[in-house]
């Protein structure tokens, strides 16, 4: 099952949409295989998760995968409109301390 | 025509080429053997008149040359001698030559000799044309058979059941074999696949798969609308009715064909099958991972016009693998020199069965280049895999499915649902823990039962008792208590290790037991309503 990650802002840094419901052990590879190429196109990066309604330990690890190479470069990444679920699983792991999470794209771009 | 002349004698090749041009040829001259070798090297003449006795490379060494190398068409040779001993004469024709002319030259022989050139030329060439137009015309035939294999012989699965998943690899040995697949769909719990191989190869092998084809439909349509019988008719009736229409056919063409018909019903998880003659069914068991052979049942089509057919019936689980092959795949040499056969073939499966089709498909087109082993061709060889689903309802109280990948979305409906509408008063947010827990476990469930496999059968279960939800998952495979995992690490240096402490942490309590020959993972959710 394929998953497009789209770039819907493109300025000092690259916002990326995941257009998916899920980031789950199922689809987790393709994901991984639609954002790596991405990850060369800018130093910093927004991650647009309003999408996705689901996310399990493996959606959770492919993100941490995402912000150790961006951070090996140098670069940013951080995460915008996560929806409730989502928001949820991040707390329970204190992932919302390792990712700087924002509201919106605007905010995370703003910062 | 145009011609090649090699003669190192100037003058009597003068008189030659004079007498050749005044008869309207085209000539081409060479002052000795080895001249009219690289000219004929580089391009072709159909008639040469070589001289015997030349330096460098006399005439009968051009001779032979030319006929150690098979150009496109025919070269005439004339060899051009004063002797006249039979010896000679039988030395030349053995190396090549086809005529003689005798110097010094005369010239109403020159000319007879030509027209007897021309005379065998023509036809050659004649031949030739008809031969290209030949091969053309077979791999019309070819081609049309191919198509008509890929267009009757083989048909798509339906769209319209849930009840199995199917892929198909067929490569026959000539282009096109008589090899035919071809599926039922009765609503969207039962569906029929059958496989036949007609024996003989090439477009009538073709047509008899693709009338044979045709009969079955026709039998089920007439047995379906038949006065009698309004319902579905069984395997065994069936084959009974195209036994009926086929069989006194088939021996009359001096054909038979083995054919495997099977039913896969999901309203009771039951495979009903008659084999007349095909390799025998490979079934795979999802629950003890074992492979079995299904025995046949019935001679091939064709061999008796008194046969009596049997259908035999066995049950089913979600995530079965059966497979339908013609005896290409038993055929095929192992390392070791020996036949494959049905046995290997099973044991070969069992290792790779918890594979998505298209995976296994590609595993067994290895398979089959490796068993070929230099063998270009090789026999007809076909292999049609169906991954049973069964009907991923919920049954007797519980969902039976084949966890692989997109499944794990259909374990977490069921529970959503059970969890929304089993009387417990729980939030969004406690329904969201106690979907990422099940998600978790039964992600571990795949990863962990069966080492290394991508797929497992796992049975679910939700049942609310008072203001608790208990959620029951069930699979074989190596006992696995992930209770005993260390703690994940959490400032975002490490991927991985979240899944067990997700569990723990979204759910009241978690049991885990093995009973028997299963994993059984109990979680314990109360509704709190904060």
């Amino acid at each position: 099952m394929a998953i497009a990650v789209e770039i819907v802002y493109s300025g000092r840094a690259l916002v990326l949409k995941v257009q998916a419901d899920t980031l789950e052990t199922d689809n987790v590879a393709a994901f991984r295989s639609a954002i790596t190429p991405l990850l060369d196109k800018s130093a910093h990066f927004v991650i647009d998760l309003s999408e996705v309604e689901f996310m399990d330990s493996t959606g959770l690890g492919s993100m941490l995968s995402c912000l150790r190479i961006v951070k090996s470069k140098g670069g940013s990444l951080r995460l915008c409109s996560l929806t409730p679920e989502v928001k949820q699983l991040f707390e329970m792991v204190m992932m919302d301390r390792v990712f700087e999470v924002f509201d919106t794209p605007e905010q995370a771009l703003a910062k | 025509m145009r011609i090649l002349v090699a003669d190192d004698d100037e003058l009597s090749a003068d008189i030659l080429i004079a007498s050749l041009r005044s008869m309207s040829h085209e000539v081409v001259f060479a002052r000795n053997g080895g001249e009219a070798w690289r000219m004929l090297q580089q391009e072709p003449f159909r008639l040469v008149i070589l001289d015997w006795m030349m330096p460098e490379m006399d005439g009968m060494e051009v001779c032979r040359n030319i006929r150690a190398t098979h150009g496109p068409s025919y070269t005439y040779i004339i060899l051009l001698t004063g002797r006249t001993d039979r010896k000679d004469r039988l030395e030349a024709l053995e190396g090549g030559a086809d005529d003689f002319l005798t110097k010094p030259l005369d010239s109403g022989e020159l000319v007879a000799r030509l027209n007897v050139a021309n005379r065998i030329l023509e036809s050659e060439e004649a031949v030739r044309r008809t031969n290209i137009e030949l091969r053309q015309a077979r791999q019309k035939e070819i081609e049309l058979g191919a198509t008509i294999q890929k267009r009757l012989l083989y048909s798509p699965p339906p769209r319209t059941t849930n009840a199995i998943e199917s892929a198909s690899l067929s490569i026959p040995s000539q282009q096109v074999d008589g090899d035919f697949c071809d599926f039922f769909a009765h609503g969207n719990k039962i569906v029929d696949v059958f496989v036949g191989d007609v024996m003989g190869k090439g477009v009538p092998a073709a047509m008899i798969g693709a009338g044979v084809k045709t009969g079955l439909q026709r039998c089920m349509i007439s047995l379906l609308t038949g006065a009698g019988e309004p319902a579905l008719p069984s395997p065994e009736r069936l084959l009974q009715s195209l036994d009926e229409l086929v069989c006194a056919e088939l021996i009359g063409l001096g054909s038979f064909l083995t054919l495997c018909y099977a039913r896969f019903d999901s309203s009771d998880d039951s495979l009903t099958y008659v084999n007349c003659g095909h390799p025998k069914i490979v079934l795979w068991d999802s629950l003890s991972g074992v492979c079995r052979l299904l025995d046949t049942t019935n001679v091939p089509l064709g061999f008796s016009d008194s046969e009596s057919y049997e259908q035999r019936t066995g049950r089913l689980h979600a995530g079965d693998l059966v497979l339908f092959y013609s005896d290409g795949v038993t055929d095929l040499k192992m390392a070791n020199g020996k036949r494959l056969g049905m046995n290997g073939f099973a044991d070969w499966v069992e290792a790779r069965a918890h594979l998505p089709l298209d995976e296994f498909l590609s595993e067994v087109e290895q398979l089959r280049t490796s068993g070929l082993a230099g063998d270009a061709t090789g026999d007809d060889f076909t292999c049609v895999a169906i991954r049973y689903r069964g009907a991923e309802v919920v049954r007797d109280g519980a969902l039976n499915l084949w966890a692989d990948n997109g499944s794990l979305r259909k374990v977490r409906a069921y529970v959503k649902e059970s969890a929304k509408n089993g009387g417990a008063d729980f939030t969004d947010s406690e329904i969201n823990q106690l979907l990422l827990a099940v998600q978790e476990a039964a992600s571990n469930a795949v990863r962990h039962a069966r080492a290394g496999q991508k797929g497992i059968p796992i049975r679910v279960t939700a049942e609310t008792r008072g203001d608790t939800i208990l959620v029951e998952l069930r699979y074989p495979g190596a006992p696995f208590d992930f209770r005993m995992v260390p703690e994940p690490v959490l400032d975002g240096t490490k991927e991985g290790g979240f899944g067990i402490s997700i569990i723990k942490k979204c759910v009241d309590d978690v049991a885990y037991a093995f009973q028997g020959d299963h994993n059984l993972v109990t979680l314990k959710k109360r509704a709190k309503g904060d």
